[in-house]
C-alpha cells in the first residue's frame, strides 16, 4: 500500500467514524430538544439565549457531521496530507461543543466562556475547508 | 469512469502557509485582543458624568438583559404610562355610563379610538376626548387625552379592582360638591405634573409664546422603564457593544460607570433613585425643571436639585403641606414613602435602603417585596431579622410569630389611591397609649389599628369622630382587624358607607365590608358618589342581607359634629 493510500484509509476511517458518531450524537440532541420542547420544560424553554445555544450546538453538530462524512467519500482521496482532515474533524467537534457549553451557566445576555471554542473550531474549519478545496483543484 | 488515484496526488503545499497564516492570525488576535483589554481596563477605570446621556428605550436593554426585562415587564411601573392601545386599555369602553351628580359620562369606541364623552345634568355634550395615554394598572387606570395642545387627565377613571368606573372626585379627600356635580374639578395638566414621575427622562418643554406659556413636552419613554433607576445608557450600549468589555464585567467584579445599579448604591444614593418619586419634594426655582425637565440622575444625591415636603415646609410664607402629616410629621398619604424612610431609625441608626424590601427584579409585582424580604411567609420579616432578633426574645409580649413586624412598625397609616398603605416611617408602637381614652385627631397607634375596641372604643370615635385620612385609615381597619367581632365591624363600616361626607372614605369602607363578607356575593353593589338618598337606600339594602350590630346613631352623629373637615386635593 502507498503512503497516499495509507492516508487515504486513514482519513476514510477517522472521518467515518467521526461522521456517524457526531450525527448519531447530533441526532439524540435534537430529540432532547424536542422533547424539552414536546414537555414544555420550564428551565429550557425559558431562557432564550440557553435555547439558541443548544439549537446551535444541535444544528451544527449534525450539519458539520455531514461535512466530515462528505469529506470522508469526497475530499480524503483527493488528500496527501492528513493535517486539513484533522482540522475539519476538529472543528466539527469544537463548534457545537462551544455552543453547548457556552450554555451552561451563561450570564445575562452572553453565553459562557467556553463559545470561545466556537471562533477557533470556525477558524479551523475555514483552513482545512480551503486546504481542501485546493486539493482539488490540483487533483487530476 | 476510472475512479480517481490517489497514488500520485501532489501535496496540498499549502501546509507551511497555512500554518504560518493561522499563527499570524492568532498573534494578531492575540495583540489586538490584548491592547483591547487595556483599553477596556481604562474604560472601566473611568467615572462618567451621565448628565445629557442619550436614552435609548427599554427594547434595546431588553437585547442584552431579556431576564431584568421581563422581571421588570411584570411590575406595574412599566404600565405606569402607557401609550393608548387594546392592550393598555383596561375599562370598559364598551358604551358603559358613569353617572355622577346628574352628569353622564359614556365610555366607548369610535372605531381605534377609545372616546369619553361627557354630558350635563340637561343631557347637553360637553366634552367629547380621545384617550392619548392612560396611566396605573394596578388599582385604577386613569385617562390622559389632548386639550387644547396639552395633555389633561380626565375626570373618570376605571377601578381595576373594583371592575367598574368611577369619578375622581371620589378617588381624593375632598368631600361631595356642596352643589353641581364640579365635574372637571380633577382635570389636571399632565405635562407639567403627571409627566414627572410616571415617564422616563421627562421633560415638559416648557416654552414662551406669543400667546403666552405652550409645552412642547418630550419623555425618554413613557412608564417606568429601566432608565428610570440605571440612568440614560447610551454609552452603556456603545461601549458594551465590545464583547472583551462585556466579558471583563462577567468574568470581574468591576463596576460598569456607563450605567447605575442602585444596588451598588450605597443606601442613601440607592434611596434616592426611588426618592425622586416616591417622596414629594420642592425645589428653590422650578422653572429649569419645567423648561429642560428633572436634572436628577439615579447615583446623583437627591438633595442637590430638591429637598423634600415636610410638615413644617412652607410655600409662599404658608405651611401648606401640613395637612399630609400626622402631628407627629409621619406621611399620611402615599408618595412620601421617602420621608418616612428618612424618618426611620433603621435609617438614622442602619443601612436600611428601599431595596432592602423592595426590589423591581423577581420581586413580587404587587407589593414588589423581594423574596428575600420574607420569612417564614411574613412579609417584611426577612428583611428586619437581619438585624433584630425578632418576636419572642423581647417584649413582643403575646404576638410573637401571630403578626409580622411590619403590621406593628409599619402600621397602615397612609392614604392613597382609595386605600390604606403601611407607614414607611419604621416606628415603635407605644403600647402605653391603649391604655384609658386614646385621643383621635393623632397618629393612629399601630396596636389599636388592630384592637379597635381599645382606648375607650378608639375605632369607633377615630371612624366617625377623626379627620379625613384617619376616617379612612381607621375604616380599612375596620375591615381588616381580627380582634373585634365581625358583626360589629359591619355596623360600623355600614355606618361609615352611609353617613361619611367624604366619597373616599365611604369606598374605603365599602371595600372593608366587603373584605367581611365570604365570597362577596353579586348583592354587594354601593356606590360611594351617588347621591345621600341613594347611597342610604343601598346601605339600607346591604344592612337587610348583612348579619351586623347597629351602631348607635346618636353618639355616631356626636362624633360626626367633631369630626375635622379637611380638604387634601392629592393622594389620589
Amino acid at each position: 500500500m502507498s503512503e497516499a493510500e495509507d492516508i487515504e484509509q486513514r482519513e476514510v476511517r477517522a472521518s467515518l467514524r467521526l461522521g456517524w458518531s457526531w450525527l448519531l450524537l447530533g441526532a439524540c440532541a435534537g430529540v432532547v430538544l424536542e422533547t424539552l420542547h414536546g414537555f414544555k420544560i420550564g428551565p429550557y424553554l425559558d431562557d432564550e439565549l440557553t435555547r439558541l445555544l443548544l439549537t446551535l450546538a444541535h444544528a451544527h453538530a449534525v450539519g458539520l457531521a455531514l461535512v466530515v462524512l462528505v469529506y470522508a467519500v469526497a475530499g480524503a482521496p483527493l488528500m496527501a496530507r492528513r493535517w486539513p482532515g484533522h482540522l475539519l474533524r476538529a472543528s466539527s467537534l469544537l463548534v457545537p461543543l462551544g455552543f453547548g457549553l457556552g450554555a451552561i451557566g451563561h450570564p445575562e445576555g452572553d453565553p459562557s466562556l467556553p463559545i470561545l471554542l466556537v471562533p477557533v473550531g470556525a477558524l479551523l474549519l475555514l483552513v482545512g475547508l480551503t486546504a481542501i478545496a485546493h486539493a482539488a483543484f490540483r487533483s487530476t | 469512469m476510472e475512479p480517481t488515484q490517489t497514488t500520485d496526488l501532489p501535496s496540498t503545499g499549502l501546509s507551511p502557509a497555512l500554518v504560518a497564516i493561522a499563527l499570524g492570525a492568532g498573534g494578531v488576535t492575540i495583540a489586538v485582543g490584548w491592547h483591547a483589554h487595556g483599553e477596556v481596563r481604562a474604560d472601566l477605570a473611568t467615572e462618567r458624568d451621565l448628565h445629557g446621556e442619550d436614552f435609548v428605550g427599554s427594547s434595546v436593554c431588553r437585547r442584552c438583559h431579556e431576564d431584568h426585562h421581563e422581571s421588570w415587564a411584570r411590575t406595574h411601573h412599566r404600565r405606569m404610562t402607557q401609550a393608548v392601545s387594546e392592550e393598555a386599555v383596561v375599562g370598559a369602553f364598551d358604551g358603559s355610563e358613569l353617572e355622577y351628580r346628574g352628569w353622564t359620562a359614556t365610555m366607548a369606541r369610535d372605531g381605534d379610538d377609545f372616546v369619553v364623552s361627557v354630558a350635563d345634568a340637561n343631557g347637553s355634550p360637553v366634552t367629547r376626548d380621545r384617550v392619548a395615554m392612560t396611566i396605573g394598572s394596578r388599582r385604577i387606570q386613569q385617562y390622559v387625552a389632548e386639550r387644547d395642545g396639552v395633555f389633561v387627565r380626565l375626570p373618570v377613571a376605571w377601578h381595576i379592582e373594583e371592575g367598574r368606573w368611577m369619578h375622581m372626585n371620589g378617588a381624593f379627600l375632598t368631600p361631595d360638591p356642596t352643589e353641581g356635580a364640579d365635574f372637571e374639578r380633577h382635570v389636571t395638566r399632565w405635562n407639567d405634573n403627571c409627566v414627572f414621575c410616571h415617564n422616563v427622562g421627562p421633560n415638559p418643554g416648557l416654552r414662551d409664546g406669543p400667546d403666552g406659556p405652550r409645552f412642547e413636552t418630550e419623555v425618554a419613554e413613557l412608564g417606568i422603564a429601566c432608565e428610570a433607576c440605571h440612568g440614560p445608557g447610551a454609552e452603556h450600549v456603545s461601549n458594551n457593544r465590545n464583547p472583551i468589555r462585556r466579558y471583563a464585567l462577567h468574568l470581574g467584579d468591576d463596576r460598569d460607570p456607563t450605567v447605575v445599579n442602585p444596588d451598588r448604591l450605597d443606601a442613601n444614593r440607592s434611596a434616592d433613585v426611588c426618592g425622586r418619586c416616591h417622596g414629594q419634594r420642592k425645589t428653590a426655582d422650578v422653572r429649569p425643571f419645567l423648561r429642560r425637565g428633572d436634572p436628577f440622575v439615579p447615583g446623583d444625591d437627591l438633595a442637590r436639585f430638591s429637598e423634600p415636603l415636610w410638615r413644617d415646609t412652607e410655600l409662599n410664607g404658608e405651611a401648606i403641606f401640613a395637612a399630609r402629616f400626622w402631628p407627629s410629621g409621619t406621611p399620611r398619604l402615599t408618595a412620601y414613602e421617602y420621608q418616612g424612610w428618612l424618618q426611620s431609625p433603621c435609617t438614622q441608626e442602619g443601612e436600611l435602603s428601599c431595596t432592602t424590601c423592595h426590589g423591581m427584579h423577581g420581586a413580587d409585582p404587587e407589593g414588589q417585596v423581594r423574596e428575600s424580604a420574607i420569612h417564614e411567609g411574613r412579609l417584611g420579616d426577612g428583611a428586619c431579622i437581619d438585624c433584630h432578633e425578632g418576636p419572642g426574645t423581647d417584649d413582643h409580649g403575646a404576638h410573637d410569630f401571630a403578626v409580622a413586624c411590619v403590621d406593628c412598625h409599619m402600621p397602615r397609616v397612609v392614604y392613597g389611591v382609595v386605600a390604606a398603605h403601611r407607614s414607611h416611617r419604621v416606628s415603635e408602637p407605644a403600647v402605653r397609649d391603649t391604655q384609658g381614652r386614646a385621643p383621635v385627631h393623632g397618629e393612629p397607634n399601630a396596636c389599636l389599628l388592630c384592637h379597635l375596641d381599645w382606648g375607650e372604643d378608639w375605632g369607633e370615635r377615630a371612624l366617625f369622630g377623626g379627620d379625613p385620612v384617619e376616617r379612612a385609615v381607621v375604616a380599612a381597619a375596620w375591615g381588616r382587624s381580627s380582634a373585634v367581632d365581625e358583626a360589629t365591624a359591619r355596623g360600623h363600616l355600614l355606618e361609615a358607607m352611609a353617613s361619611d361626607p367624604y366619597p373616599a372614605v365611604r369606598r374605603i369602607a365599602f371595600r372593608a365590608l366587603r373584605a367581611r363578607i365570604d365570597d362577596a356575593p353579586a348583592w354587594i353593589t354601593f356606590d360611594p358618589t351617588g347621591g345621600e338618598r341613594e347611597r342610604r337606600a343601598q346601605v339600607a339594602a346591604l344592612a337587610a342581607e348583612t348579619e351586623h350590630v347597629p351602631v348607635d346613631a346618636e353618639r355616631v352623629g356626636a362624633l360626626r359634629a367633631n369630626a375635622e373637615t379637611l380638604a387634601i386635593e392629592i393622594g389620589e
